[in-house]
């Protein structure tokens, strides 16, 4: 889910993408269009997406989701759009899809890395798990495992008001620091 | 055989800009090996395991010194089983008698009953299970290295997706230089950039380490690895052949559409075949032709001694122009369509006379 940040980098600023936009911002609709509107368009594909490849996947693979599936799609819904908005935000900082691009990737590789995404890294001693603490990929593994598994909604609520205020955040910081300059 | 070469050829002349990235990632990569070395010899744990005894007793039970036990009094969420911060729950009876609970294999299962049933303090007793370490430090390379492996040929493919942003790959479609002569030369390209990660566990296998599986079984994962990365770079070629196709049938359309019907046969048979005879200029007018029309356009005006080579492929699309009445008689001059961005920076004038680039072609590269 995290890694929608770069579909939405790619969305804004991909180098086939910018003349268009410029031609949105010189419209009456106004420059925030244009960041919103391919915030909204990257969480929404990502979203479906995901909830297509669940779809797809839980029946083929006999996954199941715990007792509570709809809370457990629907708390995917304020993580991706934070992600999204992570991406664009990169976007209007950097001014540039392959900085970002690169810079994102590096960042979720290493959350994915601590966040035990490739192997467990309670296994690795105790300071590779205190480390693998301040991973974001951690806690919403342990989010999702325990809505999966516990048919616990303990995490829901943080994880939801994190992604929240994270997503409010990156908005206000795209408002800020996007500046139709950029495009020309 | 020829087009393979060359793209290959100029696939390494591509990677001189990027050399520094390809050789700190091979770098990553021998750290990762000897890192994936080094944990497989230091890791003596086999498995973490969650002890709830029977009693309000809190003392660790006597166990082999391969795995770990941590005692707990309250069952452990079963997500930690998924997430594997524990391999295995045992939980101790009143009778002595004690049930695991474990998401590994049985025989990992019958290794912790078996560690669990003996008397307490007697770790010598049970012996270590006939673990592969070999085989696990081969499992661990492989795994530290996947991510990297597939990284790396993700990138390597660089030179179809540049190809593929820049338009080139419609042009080189659109030639009569055979589509998987390029393709393998781009695959084969990509693989051979791996080949050092091999080359190394090649090296330290001379050198007496134990990197586990065979040099063979190296090669054959590597290669299955790098292919996965290959292809799902790749995995748009199939759109854009669709999307290719589709720009050449444009293109002989557009020069059916605007040919005479008398004449217009022969030309979209030079099309087709990519022959550089036997062209005849169809009437007055232009048309917007690709490079690999070119040699068509020389024979109209009976200039036969053009040569098509590979780099031809990288020109942009030409515009030949007939001023005669037809026939082997007619006139036809080229114009380029457009300039490269190079070039234009270059000539610092976009105004090109039109004379002064007949027949040129502007490389790309």
């Amino acid at each position: 889910m995290l890694e929608g940040a770069m579909t939405a980098s790619n969305c804004f600023m991909e180098r086939d993408i910018k003349k268009p936009n410029l031609r949105i911002m010189y419209s009456p609709a106004g420059p925030s269009a244009v960041w919103l509107s391919k915030l909204t368009a990257s969480f929404l594909f990502d979203y479906v997406l995901h909830c297509m490849l669940l779809a797809v996947l839980c029946p083929a693979l006999h996954i199941t989701l715990g007792a509570r599936p709809l809370v457990f799609i629907a708390l995917m819904a304020p993580i991706e759009f934070a992600s999204a908005a992570l991406g664009i935000f990169f976007c209007c900082v950097f001014h540039c899809e392959e900085t970002t691009s690169t810079l994102l990737s590096t960042v979720i590789s290493i959350f994915g890395f601590l966040g035990g995404t490739f192997f467990p890294t309670d296994g690795l001693g105790k300071t590779i798990a205190a480390l693998s603490r301040v991973s974001p990929v951690r806690w919403l593994n342990d989010a999702f495992f325990a809505l999966a598994c516990d048919d616990s909604t303990q995490y829901v609520l943080p994880v939801c008001a994190a992604a929240a205020a994270l997503s409010a955040a990156l908005m206000i910081g795209c408002k800020l620091l996007f500046r139709t300059e950029d495009y020309l | 055989m020829n087009t393979f070469f060359t793209i290959l050829a100029n696939d390494y002349r591509r990677t001189v800009p990027r050399l520094a990235g390809t050789l700190i990632m091979t770098f990553v990569m021998f750290v990762m090996i000897l890192l994936a070395v080094y944990v497989t010899h230091l890791q003596q744990i086999k498995g973490h395991i969650a002890y709830i005894p029977s009693g309000t007793d809190v003392s660790v039970p006597g166990h082999p010194s391969y795995l770990d036990v941590t005692v707990l009094l309250t069952e452990p969420p079963r997500s930690s089983l998924y997430k594997q911060t524990y391999d295995a729950v045992v939980r101790a009876g009143a009778d002595g008698t004690i049930t695991v609970d474990t998401l590994r294999n049985d025989a990992f299962r019958a290794m912790v009953v078996r560690a669990f049933s003996t008397r307490p303090g007697a770790d010598a007793a049970v012996p270590q299970p006939a673990g592969t370490a070999a085989r696990n430090t081969g499992v661990n390379i492989v795994g530290f290295l996947l991510m990297f492996l597939l990284m790396q040929s993700f990138s390597n493919m660089f030179v179809f997706a540049d190809d593929k942003e820049q338009g080139q790959l419609v042009r080189i479609s659109s030639t009569p230089a055979p589509f998987a002569s390029y393709l393998a030369a781009h695959c084969v390209y990509s693989v051979s950039l791996i080949a050092p990660s091999w080359i190394i566990l090649a090296v330290l296998d001379a050198c007496g380490v134990n990197v586990g599986f065979t040099l063979a079984e190296y090669a054959l994962l590597i290669l299955v690895i790098s292919f996965s990365g290959v292809c799902s770079r790749s995995c748009s070629i199939r759109s854009s052949a669709n999307r290719i196709t589709r720009i050449c049938s444009e293109t002989r359309r557009s020069c059916l559409q605007r040919s005479s019907p008398a004449v217009s046969t022969p030309l979209l048979r030079n099309i087709r075949r990519s022959t550089y005879s036997s062209a005849r200029c169809p009437r007055k007018g232009s048309w917007t032709l690709h490079a690999h029309l070119l040699p068509a356009a020389r024979a109209v005006t009976q200039e036969r001694s053009c040569t098509c080579s590979v780099s031809d492929l990288l020109c942009l699309p030409y515009r030949v122009q007939c001023c005669g009445n037809g026939g082997r008689q007619g006139f036809c001059r080229t114009i380029p369509a457009a300039l490269p961005d190079h070039s234009v920076k270059k000539t610092a004038s976009t105004e090109v006379s039109p004379e002064d680039h007949r027949f040129s072609l502007p490389l790309m590269l």
